[in-house]
């Protein structure tokens, strides 16, 4: 009796292992999947940084900030892409009545913006100037001045 | 009787051949008759190559505008009912400056700035000739309407016009 719940429980782990093993993976793969809807785009520009060609959009109807960057030559696929929705752990689309993009400018190696947050429950709107990092392999997340 | 046969079956054949080539025809008439009206109409926006766009509400209508990632891109302006980009009341593809074709009459054109004002947007467009030495950063506007967008106009002498 015991052989064959153990024979039964060797046949079937590497099963659950690889199952979960391929959801797992499978997550941050789906997580770069993300539709975007380029018709629905208020606010766009783009600039050469270290030989890479980064560009930001903000979508309508979308809480969060696209971060793209192209190998030169190659505007056709995105290189590196995040789409910035949360600040720390408060996420946009959660935490927040609304956060909108107001100021967004390419400086010195950073994407430089002025986001107005209005909490979803308490609290006033606050107007933050904060930063993302811009590297050649590499998109920073939204850090903000307190 | 055998004789009779064939000669039926090849005018069969011969007919099937006909209506082949009729839909055949019929085809081609209809794909050139899709060519030639999507030729006739502008052709749409590659969204996905935008490189600068900005959405801002002008005489009670939001105005977006799009510059592509490109050479000598054109710029696209539209009018929304709805802040979402859902709406459109109108929208001009412009190209050209006057006469003046971007591709065809200049060696590049590049948008550098796009502004909003009350009635119009404000661009400052660099130009750079076919002939002749240097480049030339103009300060040029798009009108503005209710329901309606207007030319591009620029403080740029060409020849003998001024644009």
């Amino acid at each position: 009796m015991f052989t064959r719940v153990w024979k039964r429980v060797l046949l079937t782990t590497p099963w659950v292992v690889l199952c979960a093993a391929s959801s797992l993976s499978s997550s941050p793969a789906n997580a770069t999947e993300r539709h975007i809807d380029y018709s629905k785009v208020t606010k766009a520009d783009g600039e050469v940084i270290k030989e890479r060609y980064f560009r930001y959009l903000v979508i309508a109807d979308d809480p969060c900030l696209t971060v793209q960057s192209f190998r030169l030559g190659h505007p056709g696929k995105p290189h590196r892409e995040k789409f910035v929705c949360a600040l720390g752990e408060a996420r946009f689309d959660r935490d927040f009545a609304l956060v909108d993009f107001k100021f967004v400018d390419f400086h010195d190696g950073h994407l430089h913006v002025e986001v107005e947050f209005i909490p979803a429950r308490r609290g006033r709107k606050v107007v933050r100037w904060c930063s993302i990092a811009l590297q050649p392999d590499s998109i920073g997340d939204l850090v903000c001045n307190r | 009787m055998f004789e009779l046969l064939c000669v039926y079956q090849s005018m069969r054949l011969t007919c099937q051949k006909q209506d082949v080539m009729r839909g055949i025809s019929a085809v081609l008439g209809g794909l050139m008759l899709v060519a030639f009206s999507a030729g006739a109409s502008a052709p749409p926006i590659d969204y996905e190559n935008v490189g600068m766009v900005g959405v801002q509400r002008v005489m009670g209508q939001w105005v977006r505008y799009i510059v592509l990632r490109g050479d000598s891109a054109c710029v696209t302006v539209q009018i929304f009912k709805a802040a979402n980009m859902e709406g459109l009341v109108r929208e001009k593809t412009i190209c050209s400056l006057g006469e003046m074709h971007f591709h065809r009459d200049f060696a590049f054109v590049d948008v550098w700035r796009v502004d909003f004002e009350s009635d119009r947007l404000s661009l400052e467009i660099e130009f750079i000739r076919l002939r002749g030495s240097g480049h030339e950063v103009r300060p040029c506007s798009i009108e503005i309407g209710k329901g309606s967008i207007g030319d591009l106009e620029c403080s740029l002498e060409y020849g003998s016009v001024y644009y």
